[in-house]
């Protein structure tokens, strides 16, 4: 199962959207419920999903859900 | 728990810092303190105190409709977030991080408490949590 897959399924939870399909192109920019709140739901739900922890600097960069790919890569490193 | 909180303040969102009348007038609160402001929470903050209690509230203003906290304001303002002294910043963000809270930023210097170390969580629930590190303070004290 890819890791966009498996981020679709956080982003459907956290917006309550079962038809959401994520691109690596969605971003706070072009998402208008991705504020604050819904970004500490995603982050979290990653951090579990994928087992790995984010740090402040890196929750800081994410904006997009290219951000969060481009993480959790350099955590499967 | 190893890691020891102590309840500072209550951060009480406002657009306008004469709100302190408010609380003056209603519950005996004194202002204690110059407006300072806030580059993290980019707003402008008084510190007033119940002279009956070590209770603080710190009033909260968004700077201008540049501020992170303008939205937050448009929506109602009021109660905003609690904040807790904490004599080991590192230890008590590694505890809220174990305890599900996501780290806004790595703790920084804040104008407002004499350059003592800030910190910034929020949970799934939206609870927002300031820590700031105990130790004498030239800000509102």
């Amino acid at each position: 199962m890819s890791a966009l897959y498996r981020l679709q399924s956080i982003f459907r939870d956290v917006f309550s959207d079962p038809r959401l399909v994520l691109t690596e192109g969605m971003s706070t920019a072009n998402l208008p419920d991705w504020d604050s709140v819904a970004m500490v739901h995603i982050i979290l739900a990653a951090e579990a999903e994928f087992g790995v922890r984010f740090s402040t600097d890196e929750v800081a960069a994410v904006s997009s859900v290219a951000d969060i790919l481009r993480v959790l890569g350099k955590h499967e490193k | 728990m190893e890691v020891q909180f102590r309840l500072h303040h209550i951060g009480y969102l406002v657009g306008d810092l004469a709100e302190a009348d408010v609380f003056r007038d209603r519950f005996g609160y004194v202002v204690e303190g110059e407006i300072v402001e806030d580059p993290v929470q980019t707003a402008f903050v008084r510190f007033i105190r119940d002279p009956r209690s070590a209770s603080l509230i710190e009033l909260v203003m968004p700077t201008g409709p540049e501020s992170k906290l303008t939205r937050a304001l448009a929506k109602g303002g009021g109660l905003h977030h609690l904040c807790y002294e904490v004599d080991d910043m590192n230890r008590a963000c590694e505890h809220l991080r174990d305890q599900g809270m996501l780290a806004l930023a790595d703790p920084t210097p804040a104008v407002a408490f004499g350059a003592k170390r800030i910190a910034w969580f929020m949970d799934r629930g939206a609870m927002l949590i300031e820590l700031v590190e105990s130790g004498s303070r030239e800000g509102a004290a």
